[in-house]
């Protein structure tokens, strides 16, 4: 019998054993129950290299069971490489149903983009995090940081900011804008662009974040304050794509991508994330996030 | 002491992770733990044993007072983790019933490593979303929770809420509680939710 149940495979379930199970279970609620802070963990050897995307599969592994459906996303892409990979990888393991469609999912795990259409509260988004620390700019020493967010001393991260304005009329952060959580700690919501940090804040599903190579864990739980820092008189803002407009669909409230054509002179734009950009093509109904920014856009829209 | 081989570790475990996973992101969302096939010593309920099963391994310490020696058995002999003195313990299993100084002891953890803080698992008679007598009301706000929750125990003691409310006065600070009952309903107070009751 131990023959047949046990030594069937030459892997567990999920590709990670148990005990490392449990300690990035354990550790996951620590860092639900302390919004924002970043905790270690294990994160164990991969059949990947460290930096492509282990933390967000240690999560995602460690959370899937055979009743959930993937999806795997890279830059909003299901179709690209890193996206293709880990996908394959996670079906191999355990034999998941896998998706496109962002409704369907229960677990969807995302390389730098949040979906477009809003998510509910019966999914959970994995995070792939190639640098957690949102104060490794203005501070190198990992005890120093972590002192830092102790006392949330959080001076030299204003000033950065501050600077920045001074030196460029902006605070010139493009992706992973740092953002306040639950007004305790600065957390770095991974190089996801501008457009997409305003939809973190009060969400209806739980984002969970894993750094494999810094072997770090860190989540915003559903329904919590979420802010970009700002200055009173200097705003947060996201992207603007008011003069142009996505080569299939004519729409341009979404992120979009720059495709340089075969003169590598033109350029088109396209809507970045693949199945919401299926999605209009096809005119299936669509549930786009709706923050005060994106609002603000379809306001001027009119 | 009987081994659990009714228990699935990794499908039982799993889905039960991520209920606990679901009530500690909602605090005061009941959701239901239960495996009718483990037999639990006297003084621990189901969903705290399951909760247990999830969470525990040799790499943490776990403390319980109540009938000590059977629940501590049961334990090093089905999750291999190891009994410890309550202020090094990583989780607590205490019965809401009783006054106790064990959550006063619970390891807070640090300014540094919040993390390193105690998860304590309390029993209750009745765990439910409406209003019954003799039920404490506990009204929930923070991370997790759009306006506030509100949810009813029976039979928990009014000085473990004043712990516990005592204890996560200074976030980052705290200990993380979950709530279980007779029938499996399980819900958790994260530290980051602030607590009141009537």
């Amino acid at each position: 019998m131990i023959e047949n149940i046990k030594f069937n495979s030459s892997y567990n379930f999920a590709f990670i054993d148990e005990t490392t199970k449990k300690e990035i279970r354990r550790k996951l609620l620590k860092a639900i129950c302390i919004p924002g802070y970043q905790v270690p963990y294990s994160s164990p050897e991969m059949p990947i290299a460290r930096g492509w995307g282990t933390g967000g599969l240690h999560l995602t592994l460690a959370l899937i069971g055979k009743t959930d459906t993937l999806k795997m996303i890279d830059q909003g892409s299901d179709a690209s490489v890193n996206a293709c990979n880990l996908r394959d990888f996670v079906q191999l393991t355990t034999n998941c149903k896998t998706t496109y469609d962002t409704n369907e999912a229960t677990l969807i795990q995302t390389r730098h983009r949040i979906t477009e259409e809003k998510l509910t509260d019966k999914q959970i988004m994995v995070f792939q995090v190639p640098q957690p620390e949102p104060l490794r700019r203005v501070e190198r020493y990992e005890y120093k940081t972590r002192q830092m967010h102790a006392e949330s001393d959080y001076a030299k991260m204003w000033l950065t900011l501050y600077e920045a304005f001074v030196k460029w009329g902006d605070v010139m952060h493009g992706a992973g804008y740092p953002v306040m959580v639950n007004g305790r700690y600065i957390m770095s919501p991974s190089p996801i662009p501008r457009w997409d940090v305003p939809n973190l804040n009060m969400a209806d599903c739980i984002y969970l974040f894993g750094a494999g190579r810094e072997k770090r864990l860190y989540a915003v739980p559903p329904h919590t304050r979420v802010e970009p820092l700002e200055f009173e008189d200097v705003k947060f803002h996201i992207e603007n794509f008011k003069d142009v407009k996505c080569e299939s669909t004519g729409y341009n409230i979404a992120y979009m991508d720059e495709m340089y054509q075969d003169d590598g002179i033109t350029k088109k734009f396209y809507i970045n994330d693949s199945n919401f950009l299926d999605k209009m093509i096809e005119k299936i109904a669509v549930n786009q996030h709706s923050n005060k920014y994106i609002n603000q856009l379809k306001k001027n829209e009119q | 002491m009987i081994r659990e081989i009714q228990y699935n570790e990794i499908f039982d475990a799993q889905e039960h992770f991520r209920l606990i996973l679901d009530s500690m992101s909602r605090p005061g969302k009941i959701n239901k733990i239960y495996n009718e096939n483990i037999s639990t010593p006297e003084g621990l309920n189901n969903a705290s044993a399951l909760i247990g099963f999830a969470l525990l391994n040799r790499d943490v310490g776990f403390y319980s007072n109540k009938n000590k020696t059977q629940i501590e058995e049961y334990f090093v002999v089905n999750t291999n983790s190891k009994p410890v003195a309550a202020n090094k313990a990583d989780f607590i299993f205490i019965n809401g019933n009783e006054e106790s100084e064990v959550i006063d002891e619970a390891n807070e953890g640090l300014l540094e490593y919040p993390e390193k803080s105690a998860t304590i698992i309390i029993d209750v008679e009745e765990i439910y979303d409406s209003a019954k007598d003799q039920s404490h009301e506990l009204i929930l706000k923070g991370p997790g929770v759009m306006t506030e929750k509100r949810c009813y125990i029976r039979n928990i003691k009014t000085r473990i809420l004043e712990q516990i409310k005592e204890k996560n006065s200074e976030f980052p600070l705290g200990i993380d509680i979950i709530l279980t009952d007779k029938q499996g309903n399980v819900i958790c107070i994260p530290r980051s939710n602030q607590l009141t009751w009537n």
